[in-house]
C-alpha cells in the first residue's frame, strides 16, 4: 500500500469530503490518519466548516425586490436616452468653442506677427537705372531694423509729430520712402544728362 | 417506489430547466415581464450569496439589484452555454469582489448578525429561516457566525470560491465557468481558501476545544 504524507493527506481532506475521496487512494489515507492525529484534526475541522457554511440559511431578497429592479432598469434607460443628446450638443458645443479659440488666436497672432515685422518684409530693394544699387530705407518707428541710418536722415524729411498714431506714423514713413524713392531717381536722371 | 420518486424528481427538475430556458428567450427578445420573472426566481439566491461576501444588507441589497440591472442590459451577450444563475453569479462575484476592496480601503463594517443601532435602542438582527437555537446548538450557532465573519477576511479572490462551492454548492466545474479561471485554480484556491479559513477560525473559536469533546468527527468514513 502507497504511504501517503502528511501535506498529501492534508490536501486530500481539505478538498474533498470522505465520500469523494480517491477509490485508490482511500486505504492509504485512513492508515495515515490512525497514525496522524494533526491530519484528524484537519478533516474534523474541515468537516466542521464544511457542516457549518451548508447549514447556514437562505435569507430571502428584501420585498418588492423584483419590482425594484425593474424599475432601476427603466429609469436606466430613460436616463440613457437623455444623456445621450446631451452628450452631443456638449461634445459639438465644445468642439464650436476650441474651433472659434482656434481661429481667434491664429488671427492675433498675424496680425502681432504683420505689425512686428512688416517694416522688414517688404519687397527687395529697387535696382536703379543701370544697375546701379539705390539704397532704400523703409523705417519702421517700432523696429531696430528697420531704423533710418543716421546719415540718411538728411535725406528724410521731419518725423510725425510723436503724438501720432502708430497707423498714422507707418503711413508717414512709407510716403517719406516713396517720395525719397522718387528723388534718387530724379538725381540719377540728372547725373546722366536728363531725362 | 424509490425508482418513481427520483424520476419524477428528475422530470420537475427538468422543466425546471426548461421553463428557465424559456424565460431567457423571451426576455432576450425584449419582454419584460419574462425578466421579472427571473429576478423573482433568482433574487434569494443572488442576494444571500452577496450578503454572504458583503456582510451588509443594504450593500447586499444594492449590489443584488446592480447584478440584475446588469443583466439585463448585457443579457443579448448570454450565449446560454452555461446555466442562467452561473452567469448571474460571475457578474455579482465581480460586483462583490469590487465592493469587498472597496470596504477594506474603507474599513471594517457591521456584522450581519451584529444588533441594529436605532434611536429607540438596541434591534436583534431578524434572519428569515432562522430559529432560536437550543442550548447544544448555541456552539454550531456561534460558529457559523464565526466561520461568516473568518470568511470575509479573506483576500477578495478566495471568498467567492469557498462560498461558491460549501454555500452555494456549486462544482468545480461550474465555479471554474462563474469566476473564467481554469479547474486547476479553482482547487488551488479552495485550498488556501480552506487552509486560512481554519487559521482564523482556530483564532476565533476553541474549534479544538469542541471538537475533543462534542463533535464526533467523519472520521473513520463510513462505507
Amino acid at each position: 500500500m502507497k504511504r501517503l504524507k502528511c501535506t498529501q493527506v492534508k490536501r486530500i481532506v481539505t478538498l474533498q469530503e470522505p465520500a469523494a475521496w480517491p477509490i485508490g487512494l482511500r486505504d492509504a489515507i485512513e492508515a495515515h490518519m490512525a497514525d496522524c492525529p494533526s491530519c484528524r484534526r484537519e478533516l474534523a475541522l474541515s468537516d466542521l466548516v464544511r457542516e457549518a457554511l451548508r447549514q447556514t440559511p437562505t435569507y430571502r431578497a428584501p420585498a418588492g425586490f423584483a419590482p425594484s429592479v425593474m424599475g432601476k432598469i427603466a429609469e436606466r434607460e430613460i436616463l440613457r436616452s437623455r444623456r445621450w443628446p446631451h452628450r452631443l450638443v456638449a461634445w459639438s458645443n465644445a468642439r464650436a468653442v476650441l474651433a472659434a479659440a482656434a481661429v481667434a488666436v491664429m488671427l492675433v497672432g498675424s496680425t502681432l506677427v504683420y505689425l512686428r515685422y512688416q517694416g522688414d518684409v517688404m519687397p527687395s530693394p529697387p535696382v536703379g537705372h543701370g544697375g546701379v544699387h539705390v539704397p532704400t530705407y523703409y523705417p519702421n518707428p517700432r523696429s531696430e531694423v528697420g531704423q533710418v541710418p543716421p546719415e540718411a536722415k538728411g535725406e528724410m524729411d521731419q518725423s510725425p509729430r510723436g503724438d501720432a498714431s502708430l497707423v498714422e506714423q507707418l503711413i508717414f514713413y512709407h510716403e517719406q520712402a516713396a517720395l525719397h524713392e522718387i528723388g534718387t531717381d530724379a538725381g540719377i536722371l540728372m547725373a546722366r544728362g536728363g531725362p | 417506489m424509490n425508482f418513481f420518486l427520483d424520476r419524477a424528481s428528475l422530470e420537475n427538475k427538468d422543466a425546471k430547466v426548461a421553463k428557465m430556458a424559456t424565460l431567457v428567450q423571451r426576455a432576450q427578445a425584449g419582454e419584460r415581464e419574462a425578466f421579472g420573472d427571473l429576478v423573482e426566481a433568482h433574487a434569494d439566491r443572488i442576494y444571500t450569496y452577496l450578503l454572504h461576501l458583503v456582510g451588509d444588507r443594504e450593500e447586499a441589497e444594492d449590489l443584488a439589484q446592480e447584478t440584475f440591472v446588469r443583466a439585463w442590459e448585457s443579457l443579448d451577450r448570454f450565449r446560454g452555454g452555461a446555466a442562467f444563475s452561473t452567469w448571474l453569479y460571475r457578474i455579482a462575484t465581480n460586483l462583490a469582489i469590487d465592493a469587498i476592496r472597496r470596504r477594506q480601503r474603507r474599513g471594517p463594517i457591521q456584522s450581519i448578525d451584529a444588533p441594529v443601532q436605532t434611536d429607540d435602542g438596541e434591534l436583534d438582527r431578524q434572519v428569515a429561516g432562522q430559529v432560536p437555537a437550543p442550548d447544544e446548538d448555541l456552539f454550531r450557532q456561534e460558529l457559523q457566525r464565526a466561520v461568516w465573519e473568518s470568511i470575509r477576511e479573506l483576500p477578495p479572490k478566495l471568498q467567492p470560491v469557498l462560498v461558491l462551492y460549501d454555500f452555494e454548492q456549486l462544482s468545480y466545474e461550474d465555479i471554474s465557468r462563474v469566476l473564467l479561471i481554469p479547474l486547476g485554480t479553482v482547487k488551488s484556491r479552495l485550498f488556501h481558501a480552506r487552509q486560512q479559513l481554519k487559521r482564523l477560525l482556530s483564532a476565533k473559536m476553541p474549534v479544538d476545544e469542541y471538537l475533543s469533546t462534542i463533535r464526533q468527527s467523519s472520521w473513520p468514513p463510513v462505507r
